[in-house]
């Protein structure tokens, strides 16, 4: 969801002079694999990662940055993002701040000025990264549009293990348990035609919405373990 | 034998000591009370002799209520003036309490004059202050302020002692509620401190994990590809929902998602057993937000008022509400569960909120509300 635009940007007007970035983020394993893929990009300038608030306030290359990634945790005895992203544009007002955070933002923190709110984005982490996205939140942020990320991970109040059959709740313990059809189907004295029924219903059941990409038998075996915990789900039983 | 002169001088120093601490002043209230009630008895008692002695059978009833009500009135407007005027009854100069000692003395016997004839005193029962030779005033006089000291000295004596008490239970219970609040602030701390780290290091490994794994099955065969990228949405839900939640219960990130988030996410966290229902005036937010020990004392109260509500109300519907009222700001909670009923006992949710409400300076009561369900509600003063 991106809304809203405080100035032309440069993206727009066909000049594609890269964006230049300030990154921060305190965990060093995340900072240099997110180093690493906005490097890779044409379309970043990467002038400044670091770990340290106090480090990106002191940075001399803050006043011609056109947008600042930053962690909203920034560890113990640190200013946070919120208030690095505030500090930035006390000293650069055109910069573009955009909040990486582990917590869903779909509103700005109320602590961010109304008369700052422009140009200052929020973005979940994920390990779904898509960089191309990130990259265009960048220059969209940078630009002075605004960009909020949904609350991404619900989680529905159904129980589909309750759904199943007893028998397909053994057949997908089994399936769990890392056996194949036909040693599942020995033992639950079924045919393999059969067994393949139960789960084909188990699947739909367990994974209504497939998302592209992923593998419908290793997807429904983690939705079961997710749900099933707690529940006997004793092959035997 | 010096050994002897100093025990004697010990002992003879000690009963010194004894003595002027027993005849020492002490508060006037119990010579005020005295008097008064020696007044309600000779009163009483001059009804009923009078009585008697008019060959009566019965004193007349309205007298005798007088007697007995206006004495009474006396001394519970003497009591009020002194509590207002004198506060904590503090012993007056030795000079201004035997002035005072005296003074009562011969108000009772100026009473005891006027009111008793030698016909009813001579049928009298209440001798302990009956002037027996009326011709000895001066003896009768001596014999009030000697009743009149060893009544205020004993009655004081055992008021310090009493006294003494109550002012160890009372800093016994401060000692409670001090240790009752640092072992809140304590928990708290630990809570923040296990939340920093399952942010911190679970939460950001698991992102790298998945981050590592979804490059994988950019670059791996179809078939693999899917399966890992349905093992990174597991891992996503895992860091992303199960451990958040684990994180939020434990210690919400206040300056990040704010007193309402924090709020919502409670509410949110009882799904369908409990529909929460958070309505917060945004200048009481603003001004609970300032304070960071403020926004965790409402968070706490709100909890334990919740968790009240689902496990012992047996509540479907609560509602939160924070306002500010004339100079006050005002907490409450108002379920739609069972009440308080009076075999509720307090317990660890309530010894939690007290001490909440006692770190932020606030009073909560808990009570049933006129629709029937539990009301937990906290004030605090904010001066504007």
């Amino acid at each position: 969801m991106t809304q809203g635009c405080w100035r032309q940007s440069a993206w727009h007007s066909g000049y594609v002079r890269p964006s230049r970035v300030i990154y921060v983020e305190n965990d060093p394993a995340l900072r240099g694999l997110m180093t690493g893929l906005l490097s890779a990009r044409s379309e970043i300038e990467l002038v400044l990662a670091t770990g340290s608030a106090d480090v990106a306030l002191d940075f001399a290359g803050v006043d011609s940055a056109d947008v600042a990634l930053l962690d909203v945790a920034l560890g113990p005895g640190s200013m946070d993002g919120i208030a690095l992203g505030c500090a930035l544009r006390e000293r650069n007002p055109e910069i573009g701040i955009v909040l990486h955070s582990q917590h869903p933002l779909p509103n700005l923190p109320s602590r961010v000025p109304a008369a700052l709110d422009w140009g200052w984005s929020t973005l979940h982490k994920n390990a779904h990264l898509d960089v191309g996205r990130l990259v265009q939140v960048l220059r969209d942020t940078a630009a002075g549009y605004v960009h909020r990320d949904a609350v991404d991970v619900e989680e529905s109040a159904d129980d589909p293990v309750a759904r199943l059959s007893t028998r397909q709740r053994q057949a997908m313990a089994l399936v769990a348990a890392g056996w194949d059809n036909r040693a599942i189907a020995d033992k639950l004295d079924i045919s393999t035609d059969a067994l393949r029924q139960d789960l084909s219903r188990a699947y739909r059941i367990l994974v209504p919405d497939l998302p592209e990409g992923r593998d419908l038998r290793t997807t429904a075996v983690l939705v079961f373990f997710r749900h099933a915990r707690g529940v006997n789900v004793d092959p035997d039983a | 034998m010096p050994e002897h002169s100093a025990l004697r001088l010990r002992a003879g120093r000690a009963i010194g000591q004894f003595v002027l601490a027993f005849f020492r002043p002490w508060p006037l209230q119990p010579i005020v009370a005295i008097p008064m009630v020696l007044f309600l008895g000779m009163w009483s008692a001059t009804v009923v002799l009078t009585a008697a002695a008019a060959g009566q059978p019965t004193p007349p009833v309205s007298r005798t209520l007088v007697s007995v009500v206006l004495p009474a009135g006396i001394i519970a407007i003497t009591f009020a003036i002194a509590q207002r005027y004198v506060g904590d009854y503090r012993a007056p100069s030795w000079p201004v309490y035997y002035a005072i000692l005296v003074a009562t003395s011969a108000l009772v016997v100026a009473v005891r004059f006027s009111m008793l004839s030698d016909s009813v005193d001579s049928l009298s029962d209440v001798r302990l202050f009956t002037i027996s030779d009326v011709s000895s005033p001066a003896f009768g006089f001596l014999r009030v302020i000697f009743s009149l000291l060893m009544f205020t000295a004993l009655l004081g004596w055992f008021t310090r002692r009493l006294s003494a008490e109550v002012q160890r239970a009372e800093a016994a219970l401060e000692a409670v509620r001090a240790q009752q609040q640092r072992l809140v602030e304590a928990d708290e701390a630990t809570r923040r401190q296990v939340a920093a780290d399952l942010h911190d290091r679970i939460q950001s490994s698991l992102l790298i994990v998945g981050m590592q794994v979804q490059q994988i099955a950019q670059q791996a065969e179809a078939d693999t590809s899917g399966r890992l990228k349905s093992i990174t949405d597991e891992l996503e839900f895992i860091r992303g929902k199960r451990l958040h939640d684990v994180i939020d219960g434990l210690s919400p990130d206040y300056p990040v998602v704010g007193l309402t988030g924090a709020l919502s996410n409670l509410g949110a966290r009882y799904g369908k057993s409990l529909e929460v229902d958070i309505d917060l005036d945004p200048r009481a937010v603003a001004l609970v937000e300032a304070d960071l020990v403020w926004t965790e004392a409402v968070y706490r109260i709100v909890e334990q008022a919740l968790m009240n509500s689902v496990a012992h109300g047996r509540a479907a519907y609560a509602q939160v509400k924070l306002r500010p009222k004339s100079r006050t700001l005002v907490l409450s909670i108002d379920d739609d569960g069972s009440g308080i009923t009076g075999s509720t006992i307090p317990g660890l949710g309530t010894a939690i909120t007290d001490a909440w409400a006692g770190r932020t300076h606030g009073e909560w009561t808990r009570a049933t509300s006129d629709d029937g369900g539990a009301s937990v509600r906290v004030e605090w003063r904010t001066g504007t």
